[in-house]
């Protein structure tokens, strides 16, 4: 399966990596960090250009959260959210995660976007709903996916032919710091809730 | 919730090992030793690998301006030759060169 992408990669080059991050912003499963690499490790022997590939990885990346955000909040997103506001089960919880991105919601989106990664396409959900506002929300989607990209593609430039090994590495570390920040989270939370009911 | 950090829990620990499981496979491999595969294009093969221009042109078949910027993949295939013979040349060619 990586073969096939990364030979996709090498076959069309630039748009073959917009789509991957494109498609990445919504939860889809895709290799998008491998892709950027391989684009890097390409430019690198110069089959591709560099400035070219970390455009076309960031404009789908952009395009892709834009997308979702507005997806969010236009289109009953905030609607379902305040609905759920009212459940009993879920309201606490809920009310939790809006006030955290009320307080830090710049930090949330700009980490979710390389950071903790698999947590992007959702928070991209959450900041729509919530109606984050959005200079705030491109603001930082700007600043994190430079970062994501920048990482990447500098990493496939460097290491080349280890691009695969490379990337099942960074790959868990990511899922170990995102699981981890769960854990953290899911943790506090119960902490605090024993501290409420004693 | 409890539930709900067992399973974070859990899966921090999985990830944390197949990181390390995957970090000490990367630094055993040496990168010359990875294998040439049907993705990679002939400048990056031979950037890569550091293969002199001339030995890539001679294996190719190429004439000496002509720098595809295809994968070999499809460079193969255009020239009715399968993938696997000029696979096995250059590993032919690396392993010439490998000390022994």
């Amino acid at each position: 399966m990586t073969d096939l992408l990364l030979l996709w990669v090498s076959d069309y080059g630039l748009v073959v990596i917009t789509l991957a991050t494109l498609l990445s912003c919504f939860a889809l499963p895709m290799p998008s960090s491998l892709m950027m690499m391989a684009g890097g490790a390409f430019a690198a022997a110069g089959d591709l250009v560099l400035w070219q590939v970390c455009l076309a990885a960031f404009a789908g990346a952009i395009t892709g959260d834009q997308t979702g955000y507005f997806l969010a909040r236009h289109y009953g997103g905030d609607r379902l959210w305040t609905r759920l506001r009212r459940k009993r089960a879920s309201a606490r919880l809920l009310a939790q995660a809006e006030s955290l991105l009320a307080r830090r919601g710049g930090w949330a989106v700009y980490l979710t976007r390389w950071l903790f990664s698999p947590l992007g396409p959702y928070v991209n959900l959450i900041a729509g709903a919530t109606r984050m506002p959005w200079r705030r929300f491109v603001l930082a989607d700007l600043a994190g996916e430079a970062t994501w990209v920048a990482v990447y593609v500098t990493l496939g430039y460097v290491f080349g032919s280890q691009i695969e090994e490379v990337s099942d590495t960074l790959g868990n570390v990511i899922g170990a710091l995102t699981a981890g920040m769960m854990t953290f989270l899911l943790g506090r939370a119960l902490w605090r809730q024993r501290g409420m009911r004693p | 919730m409890l539930a709900g950090f067992a399973i974070a829990a859990l899966l921090t620990a999985f990830f944390l090992v197949r990181a390390i499981f995957f970090a000490v496979f990367w630094m055993g491999t040496p990168p010359e030793t990875h294998p040439i595969e049907p993705w990679m294009t002939p400048r990056y093969i031979a950037r890569t690998y550091d293969i002199p221009r001339a030995d890539m042109q001679r294996i190719l078949d190429l004439a000496p301006d002509e720098t595809p910027r295809q994968p070999l993949d499809s460079f193969a295939r255009n020239r009715g030759v399968p993938v696997q013979t000029y696979i096995d040349e250059i590993e032919a060619l690396l392993d010439a060169r490998l000390p022994k």
